[in-house]
Parts: C-alpha cells; structure tokens; sequence
C-alpha cells in the first residue's frame, strides 16, 4: 500500500522530470541549431567581408588602372592641344609685318591654352607687348629687375623654377609655377616673355617648356623677318623719294625747256613777221630795179642788184619756213587730216620739180602704184615731198638719178626719196631733222639752203603722228622714209 | 517635326557662319522666324551673328548661348553655330531680368516674374556663365517657385574664353539667361552610364553653401581617394586628375553626380553640385556599358512621343572624362533617338532640371541633360 502510495506521488515528479528533460532537449537542439547557425553566417559574414575587400581591392586596381590610361590619354591630348595652338599662332601671323600686330596675336587665349593665366611680354627697352593678368605693381618690379640685371637678361636661357639661382625671380613673381624665355630678333634679346600662375595647380612639365621655347623661337623669327621687311621697305621708300625728287627736276627742267622754246618760237615768229613785210618791199624793188623798170642800169650794178634779189628770196623762203615751223611748234597751224591719194600728190610734186632735175641730167623714177590712199593734211605733205625732192636735187650731182616711192608695209604707207647724191654720214643722219644744221659733206658747201627744211619736214610728219628717218651710205646716197596711215579711199 | 522646329549649323569661319545658319534657316522657314535659339562657340562675335540673324531672319525672339563646344545631331562640334527655329503660333518666349545673383533678389524676381505662371503652361530655363553663383541661384528658384514649375538649365563655373557671352533679343550680354517659354511641352530627363565602385561611403561633413565635402566616413575628403589610388595618388594629385571620378551620392531618384574639381590643403573637396551630409556615396566610374543601359532605359520616355527636338546639355568634364568615345557617345544618342528626333544642345560644367515625379530639383556635373520639346 505504502509502495503504491509512493508509487502515486513520484508519478508527478517523474512526468515534470521527463518533460524538463524534454524541454532542455528542445533547448539544446535549438541552441546547437542556433550556434550551427551562427557558425554560418560567421562564415558568410566572413566570406562577404572577403567578397567586399576583393571587391574593393578590384575597385582600386580598376582606378588604377583607369587613372593611368587616362593620364597617358590626358598628356596625349595636351600635346596636340598645344600643337594646334602653336598652327593657329603660325597660320594667323604667317604673313604678319607689322609688331605690334604680331605681339596681340599672343593674346589672353593664347596664354591659358599654353596652360597659363599670366602672360607678360617685355621688351629689353621696357615697352610693354602684352600683358594679361599682370598687376602694375608687378610689372615694375618686373621692369626693374630688367633695368638692374642687364647682363643677365641678355644671356637669358629658357627658366623655370627648377632653374638655378632663379630665388630672386621667383621671389619677384611670387609663384614657383611660372616660364621664362628670351624672343631674340638677330641673335638679340628684343623681349622678355613671362608665363606665370598655371591654369591648372600642376607643376610645369616639359610639354609646356617645350611649346613655350619654340613660340618664343617663332616670335623672334616673326620679328627679324619684320626687320628685313622694314629695312626693305624703307630701302624702297628711299628710292621712290629719290626717283620722285629727280623725276619733279627733270620736269621742272622740262618746263624750263618748254618755256624758252615758247620763248624762242614767239620770238622767231615775232622777228619773221617784222621782217617779212620790209622784206616784201625789198623783194618787190629788187626785182623791179633789176628788170630795169626804173631805166637802164649800169651792167656791174645789174649784177650786184640780181645778187641782192636773189639773198633776198633766199632769205623770204627762210623767214616763211621759220613762221611755218613757228605755228607748228606753237600749236597755231591746223591739220586737216583727210583719206587722200599720196601717189597723185608724189607724181604732181615730181613733175613740179622736173625743170630743175632737168637742167642737171638727173633721172627722176616713180616707184609707185597707180593709187594709194592715206589719211593726210595734202598741203602739208606737198611741202614735205617738195622739200624733200628739193634737197635731194640740190644733193645729188649731175646725171644722178632720184627715186620716188611708195608702197605698202605693215598695214602702212612706207613713202621714201631716194637719190644718188655724196649720202650722210651716219652720225648725222639724226641730226639732219634740227633746224639750221647742215652736214659737212663735199656737196655741202656748195649748196644753198636755209638748214629748216628737213626740220619743217620732221614737224609735219610728227603732226600726222607718223615717223620719219633717213638712211645712207657715203657715196651711194641718201633714202629719207616716213609712214602714213592708210585709207580706204581716198578723198577725190 | 515640318513647321514646328528648325535646325542647322554652320562651321565656317567668321561672318559667313552666321550668313550660313541664317540662309539655311530661311530655306526651311521662308516667310517669317518667330523664335530662334542660336548656340555659338567663342571663336564668333556675339554682336555679328546678331546683326546678320536681324538682317536676315528678323526673328520675334533670338536667345543666344555661348558654349566652349556644341552639339549637333550625332556631331561634336568645337568651332561653329548651331541653331533651331520655331515658327509655331502659339509659342512664346519671354526673358526674365534679374539683377544679381543674391539668392532675396532672385526669388523675389523670379516670384513676381512668374506670379501667374503654373507648371502645365510651359517651362522655365536658364543659363548662367561662370560670373553667377548656381547655388545662390538655384536656392532662390527653389525658394520662389518650389516645386510648381518645370525647370532646367546649365551653366560654367570655369571661364572658358575671354567671355562668356549670350544674346537676348538685341543685346549681347555677359551673366544669365532667364527664359519662359510657353506653348512648348518640355521632358526632361538625365543620361548616365557611371557605375559605383567599391565601398560606399558617407558624407559625414559638408558644407553645401559652398559645395565643399568636408569629411567622408568621419576622415577627411580627400582620403576616399587616397584609399583608392594607393602608390598613385600623388600622380593623381599632380596631374589634377579628380574630374575623372565623379562621386556618386545616392537618392531616391537614383545616384547623382558629384564633380569634384579642387582638392584643399586640408583635405575638403570642392565640387561641383549638391553635398549633403548623411548620405551615401561611391566613387564612380564611366562605363560604356552602364551608358548604353541607361540609354535605353532613359530615351523610351523621349521616343514615345515620336517625333520632335531634343535639346541636350552634355557634361565637359563628362567629355574630358569620354575623350574619344564622347563623339562615339553622342553617335550611339542620335543613332536610339532616330531620324524623327533633331537633336542640338551646348557643353556646360553643370546642368539642372526639376523630376516630372518628385518635382526636385536635380543639380548634375557628368550625366547629360535632355529636354524633349515638344
């Protein structure tokens, strides 16, 4: 009975002891599984970590990597970006002569893209170029270092920071990012050009040195080439000046030529005229007293008388030919030029002067077309073919012969009169159109003339803007020539 | 796109550019230019393409641009004009003046400029020169506006010539570029193609006034890189190489980016864009296949709408970082957009539009802006 008594009480106790024992199994298991658990994501946080740092250490070699792609790209593309800023400096002042034109190519523009924010230019005579960015107070200090350190400004290398013994300009520009180099026109320093204050805080590479030495180099060689082109100039401006200078006496003397010929020609025409009416008078009553219409004269005064009569028709025939050549030169006489036919007026001058070759044997021969019209005045061209032939028969000795031609030549009228007579020597055949100069030749002396004759000739031709010459051959003859426009027809 | 838009381009020297866009534009539109954008590289005069534009077109309105480097079609351009007109009736555009660029002036300039002007009749642009604070400014757009109108913009914190020109009707000025437009409806939307790389990291210290990270996971900025770079990071510093690895900062409209441009002596970065503190970031890398994903994720909601102009705003330090696929790049663009989309745009140092979601304003230096206009 006891046994079931305590039978009956222990059942409880065991029940509670097998449910706590079941429950601290429970709890076990679920702490294991807790701490199996753990251990787990222990391990994922740790592989995550790992994950995460691999992750990280990828990121900065991907930077890495990435930064010195782009670095190399970066210096790449400065490069080019300073070649074309030093094309672009070329191409705008290739043909640039003028300095002051060149120096403000080099403008605001020109100084970043070299990679700077300061720029000064500045001449060894302290004349400012250009300046961007830089305060007076630092250009004078600049100005004076330039003043005070002449020897070291003339033997002045490319500088920079890293340069030696630079304290004192760095100390000046108050930057250790700055440039310095010479612009030498003929091996000269002729400026200072000064970069300062990089546009990017970066030190000075050598791509920026590079660029920067050869600009300065360009400069300089833009500026002797201003030099050689002033000095070239000025050479040219000096002899335009001279040439003017001489060119305004030669007219000046011209002038002067002009108004003492005026002078000379009013005067001829002036002293002609005054003679020709005593002359007229003089000539009547010499003719008259020696055709003995006064009465009979003794036979030696007949004699001196016919020699007055004839210097006197010697000397109207000069005073007319002197008035002739007069209103030429004075503009006085007019020209009516007209189509007329030239060979009508050579036939009609030869036969007018047949009695005189006549009386010396000469031959006289028409080398000439039936018809050849030209635009003339026909008076004046009569005088001209009457003078002409006239000399030539006073040239030519007797039983000589004289040959009128005319003929067609380079779409002109080529006219000449040709005789056999002693010719002209070749110095003097210009010199035969001047007035009153006659050619020493053997006839010379022996013929009568006024020296006007081949001179009104010249003045005719000369009106009718045509040419006149004479060739010839001591011994053979003379031949003068002188052109005339043709016509279609002439004015008949 | 026939009697809405126009575009042509000229790379001739000098005057005859001008000459060349204008004939060129009249070809398309013979009786009247109502409205003509004209986008020029520094090598032109402002003041000649606006006397040749007003003896030849005489448009209602000329709004001109000046771009180190232009865009056109499938082109890059770094000497020419680019130029698109419109002719469309109801179109217009008008210019907002404003004085300077503190952040009380330009949000009480914008506010009573576009007092009654709401998000669905058009747009709001701008374009600064590098004279202009783009923080200062974009604090007062945002203060003045919120998020009730559709905006965006470029501008240049660098000076990349002698000046930064624009033109606004008849007047070349230097500084910035205010325009509403209506009658136009405008899709804006951001091109990547960088991926993050490695840890991310936290912006614990900035100063965003100022566009400076202060300190990365409780280090100084600069250290990010310095982890990154090992041996490399003095050639790195050297050679000035920070805009090649943008930051990337995590939001909720995807990762933008950050352009670093200057690193301090004491280790702060100063970027280009938006630093916040508490956010995350990465380094960032261009990566041609990332670009081409995020190609054509991005352009369906452009391509949808069939036809019409895109106006893009491409990166330069995106170009810089580019190099020679940028001109490959913008081949690939032209190439998914297809013939029936015209595409003209210019190079800034940053771009900003508002999200058609979220309405925020997105201010980027890397990714390229287009804007489908429409």
């Amino acid at each position: 009975m006891e046994v079931t008594a305590a039978n009956q009480n222990m059942g409880p106790i065991i029940g509670t002891a097998g449910f706590l024992f079941v429950m601290i199994l429970i709890l076990a298991f679920y702490l294991f599984n807790k701490l199996q658990l753990i251990s787990v994501l222990k391990k994922n946080a740790e592989h995550l970590n790992r994950t995460i740092r691999e992750l990280d250490y990828q990121a900065k070699m991907i930077i890495q990597g990435d930064m010195e792609l782009k670095l190399y790209q970066e210096e790449v593309e400065d490069k080019l970006n300073k070649l074309t800023l030093l094309k672009n400096l070329i191409i705008a002042s290739l043909h640039i002569l003028d300095k002051e034109k060149l120096f403000s190519q080099v403008d605001e523009k020109t100084i970043n893209d070299l990679g700077f924010k300061k720029g000064l230019i500045i001449t060894t005579e302290l004349e400012e170029k250009v300046n961007v960015g830089f305060e007076s107070n630092e250009v004078e200090g600049i100005k004076d270092f330039i003043l005070h350190k002449k020897q070291l400004v003339h033997a002045l290398p490319l500088i920079s920071a890293e340069t030696e013994g630079t304290k004192e300009i760095t100390n000046l520009l108050v930057t250790r990012d700055f440039l310095i180099a010479p612009v030498k026109a003929r091996e000269k320093v002729y400026a200072i050009f000064i970069l300062a204050n990089m546009v990017m805080p970066i030190d000075v590479r050598r791509a920026e040195k590079e660029i920067f030495s050869i600009i300065c180099m360009y400069l300089g060689q833009c500026l002797d080439n201003i030099q050689l082109f002033e000095e070239f100039y000025n050479a040219k401006d000096d002899l335009e000046r001279k040439v003017k200078e001489r060119t305004n006496e030669l007219v000046k003397s011209l002038r002067e030529i002009e108004t003492i010929s005026r002078a000379k020609t009013d005067f001829i025409s002036g002293v002609s005229h005054e003679l020709r009416t005593p002359l007229t008078s003089v000539k009547g009553f010499s003719s008259l007293l020696a055709a003995e219409k006064f009465g009979k004269l003794p036979e030696e005064a007949k004699k001196r008388l016919l020699t007055i009569d004839e210097n006197v028709n010697k000397l109207v025939d000069m005073v007319n030919t002197l008035l002739d050549i007069a209103r030429i030169e004075s503009g006085k006489t007019e020209v009516k030029i007209a189509p007329e036919d030239v060979a009508k007026v050579m036939r009609n001058t030869g036969e007018f002067l047949s009695p005189q070759m006549h009386a010396k044997g000469i031959n006289l021969v028409f080398d000439i077309p039936e018809m050849l019209p030209v635009y003339m005045d026909k008076n004046l061209i009569e005088r001209v073919f009457i003078n002409l032939l006239g000399n030539a028969v006073k040239f030519t000795p007797n039983g000589g012969q004289i040959t009128l031609s005319a003929k067609i030549n380079n779409n002109q009228a080529l006219i000449s009169v040709a005789d056999t007579g002693y010719g002209i020597e070749k110095d003097n055949l210009e010199k035969v159109f001047q007035e009153f100069f006659r050619a020493e030749n053997p006839a010379g002396a022996e013929v009568k003339g006024t020296g006007l004759g081949l001179s009104l000739v010249k003045r005719i031709i000369e009106m009718h803007k045509e040419k006149i010459w004479a060739e010839s051959e001591i011994g053979k003859g003379s031949t003068f020539y002188f052109t005339l426009k043709l016509a279609k027809e002439p004015n008949l | 796109m026939e009697g809405k838009f126009a575009i042509a381009l000229s790379e001739k020297s000098g005057s005859d550019a001008a000459k060349e866009v204008s004939l060129k534009i009249k070809s398309s539109f013979p009786k009247t230019v109502k409205h003509l954008f004209i986008f020029f590289t520094p090598q032109y005069s402002p003041q000649e393409i606006l006397n040749t534009i007003n003896f030849t077109l005489k448009p209602q309105t000329v709004i001109g641009i000046q771009s180190p480097v232009l865009n056109f079609e499938e082109r890059i351009i770094e000497e020419g004009i680019a130029a698109f007109a419109s002719n469309k009736e109801d179109v217009n555009f008008r210019e907002i003046f404003i004085k300077n660029d503190e952040t009380q002036n330009i949000e009480s300039s914008l506010r009573m400029a576009l007092k009654n002007f709401s998000r669905e009749e058009g747009f709001f642009m701008s374009f600064l020169s590098h004279k202009y604070n783009y923080r200062n400014y974009l604090r007062g757009l945002e203060l003045a506006m919120g998020r009730s109108l559709n905006v965006f913009g470029a501008g240049f914190v660098k000076k990349y010539a002698a000046k930064n020109y624009q033109i606004i009707n008849n007047t070349v000025s230097e500084g910035l570029v205010n325009i509403v437009g209506t009658g136009i409806k405008t899709t804006s939307l951001s091109i990547g193609g960088f991926i993050p790389l490695g840890r991310p990291f936290t912006i614990t210290k900035t100063i965003n006034s100022k566009s400076m990270i202060m300190e990365i996971d409780g280090k100084p900025a600069i250290n990010i890189y310095k982890n990154y770079l090992g041996a490399k990071f003095d050639l790195f510093m050297k050679n000035y190489l920070f805009s090649l690895y943008p930051i990337g900062i995590h939001s909720p409209n995807g990762i933008h980016l950050i352009n670093v441009i200057e690193c301090l002596d004491d280790g702060s970065l100063a970027c280009v864009g938006n630093t916040k503190e508490n956010v995350q970031g990465h380094i960032m890398l261009f990566h041609s296949q990332a670009f081409a994903e995020s190609l054509k994720n991005q352009l369906e909601s452009i391509k949808k709408h069939g036809e019409g102009l895109v106006f893009m705003v491409n990166s330069m330090v995106r170009k810089r970082i580019l190099k020679d696929y940028a001109q490959e790049e913008s081949r690939i663009i032209k190439q998914s957009l297809g013939d029936k989309f015209k595409i003209i745009g210019v190079y800034s140092d940053y771009s900003f539009f508002s999200e058609t979601e979220t309405r925020e304003i997105n201010l980027e230096s890397g990714n390229i802006l287009m804007t489908l206009w429409k």
